[in-house]
């Protein structure tokens, strides 16, 4: 190296490539290379080699699993299990700083759930529980076994309520099942007087 | 270096790993995990041990997150610790610095006469492209900056992969501001060597191109 | 979390469905009362079957002695009362929200169709000198 110029500005080559020189040094640096063919093919030098090395080694890091990675480092880490409420509590702050857009969602979602979901069953607590739809109990069948001395006597009151009364048959009868409505005639035939429905 | 403002930084990530975010430790790891990688396969050379390596890092980050005052950058602090990492395993591995003691001297006059000026350059342009690129020179590089002195290595690795400023490599490394200046191109000059070599026997097979 | 809308959205659908759908079992509430025209107590819970069966007996002691709720399906469900009868209860039919179940408590066999906040009485046979009864009734 022979060039005094060049001895002076070769420390200051590689900061210049760096951009670590204050704008005064920049300058005399940039002046220096429009002259000096060395330091100029130096300079380029030096920016290649950069740029190789940099080059070669993200190709490298292109064959790593980093999904993998970063689980396995996770894996390492992690704490041991918190009680369930500090675990809601950082789950929810966690969501709320990572994913606000779907929580929003979900949270209108599940406010739109509850509004629906609220007055149906408002409603439906007005509503006759299921299987209990009609207004009355109806006795549609009733029937006593074939060798039974008695017989069923039905009765439905003006409340809607219904009875169905085994008294003795002096007589036996057809113990047959019938079929009908809750006219208590079609069912029993013979029913004793103080039953019938006005009586109730 | 200037940061995208977009992503949350890391400080912020780093208050909130310490009130138990798991989450934004991943992040944390997601954000540096290629450049740590990078940096330990260049100094430890093999792809496993780099990988061992870089996970201890985040292991040891995490583990002692409590120590990290704030006072610095979060990342000069995890590179220092992948440094470290990695000169511990150079030194069980038999291949510690005091090996590269003399090659490593900055007082040493720089010669520039045998690094066959120009020829990087002319033959890749200022910006190699990655595409360009073949996989096996890629590992020829790779093992070419295993060859310069550990100390050139470290230095030279944190800013070409990570892009230190001399201020946070002389932080991370603890050196004086101009002791970076020195190491960073004694370092590029070694490697400049090297490569021109490697150049010069892949000539024939056009391994690498210039951009456009 | 992506899945915490997409579980709001299956719990709607599901409180939709499981309302608007549901086709399941019946719950019934049925009691075994034991009734006697000898002095005694009326469980204050069994005035309003007193009233109803008053006009044929007159019915001064009236006491539950058991009292369950049962989920009738067509597979069935039974009632022993301390007789050694045993009720058994099917569900026949549902339709229109309006149950019918068949009830054998020999000697006889029945069926009714069930009433929102109505009873169906069944003489089940004498007992310690009074009458059992089977109260079938939509719980409370």
């Amino acid at each position: 190296m022979k060039n005094p110029a060049r001895e002076k500005f070769l420390p200051m080559l590689s900061p210049y490539v760096d951009g670590e020189l204050t704008p005064e040094e920049r300058q005399l640096v940039e002046q220096h290379l429009q002259n000096n063919k060395e330091s100029a093919a130096q300079v380029a030098d030096l920016r290649a080699g950069d740029g190789l090395m940099r080059n070669a080694l993200e190709m490298q890091a292109d064959e790593v699993d980093w999904k993998k990675f970063s689980e396995d480092v996770m894996a390492r880490v992690t704490p041991e299990k918190l009680p369930l409420f500090e675990r809601l509590k950082l789950t929810f702050s966690e969501m709320f700083t990572y994913q606000r857009g779907p929580l929003v969602a979900g949270l209108v979602g599940a406010v739109a759930a509850v509004a629906i979901a609220i007055p149906l069953t408002i409603s439906l607590m007005g509503q006759a529980p299921e299987g209990y739809g009609a207004g009355r109990v109806e006795v549609q069948t009733v029937s006593v076994d074939t060798e039974a001395t008695v017989k069923p006597v039905v009765f439905e009151t003006e409340s809607g309520d219904a009875v169905i009364w085994v008294v003795d048959a002096p007589e036996k009868k057809d113990g047959g099942r019938k079929k009908g409505g809750s006219d208590e005639e079609d069912i029993a035939p013979a029913p004793p007087e103080e039953l019938k429905k006005q009586d109730l | 270096m200037v940061r995208s403002a977009l992503a949350t930084d890391d400080l912020t990530l780093v208050q909130r790993v310490r009130q138990g975010d798991q989450r934004a430790f991943k992040l944390l790891v997601e954000r540096y995990q290629r450049k740590v990688y990078s940096v330990a396969l260049g100094m430890v050379k093999d792809k496993e041990e780099a990988r061992d390596v870089a996970q201890e890092a985040f292991v040891k980050v995490y583990k002692y997150l409590e120590h990290f005052k704030g006072d610095a950058s979060f990342y000069t602090w995890l590179y220092r610790i992948t440094v470290n990492i990695c000169i511990d395993v150079l030194r069980k591995k038999g291949s510690g610095r005091g090996d590269e003691h003399v090659e490593f001297d900055e007082s040493v006059r720089l010669d520039t006469s045998e690094a066959n000026l120009g020829a990087l350059g002319t033959r890749l342009g200022t910006n190699p492209q990655k595409a360009a690129l073949r996989k096996e020179l890629a590992d020829k590089i790779t093992a070419a900056i295993g060859q310069i002195p550990e100390a050139h290595r470290q230095i030279l690795l944190l800013r070409e992969v990570e892009g230190m400023s001399y201020e946070d490599l002389a932080r991370t490394l603890d050196i004086p501001k101009g002791t970076v200046m020195s190491r960073l191109f004694h370092a590029r000059l070694k490697m400049q060597k090297i490569l021109s070599g490697y150049l010069e026997l892949d000539e024939a097979k056009a391994g690498v191109g210039s951009e456009g | 979390m992506t899945t915490l809308p997409r579980r709001c959205l299956l719990l709607a659908a599901f409180t939709f469905a499981s309302a608007a759908f549901a086709n399941g079992p019946v719950a019934v509430q049925a009691d075994v009362v034991f009734a006697s025209t000898a002095a005694g107590k009326v469980d204050p819970s069994l005035t309003k079957m007193q009233e109803t069966l008053g006009a044929k007996v007159k019915y001064l002691t009236l006491e539950k002695r058991s009292s369950q709720k049962l989920q009738v399906t067509n597979r069935g469900a039974t009632v022993a009362l301390p007789n050694g009868k045993v009720a058994e209860l099917t569900l026949e039919a549902l339709k229109d929200g309006v149950a019918t179940l068949r009830v054998k408590l020999p000697p006889t066999d029945a069926t009714y169709s069930l009433a929102k906040d109505k009873s169906f009485y069944l003489q089940g046979g004498g007992h310690e000198g009074g009458d059992l009864w089977l109260v079938l009734s939509q719980p409370k």
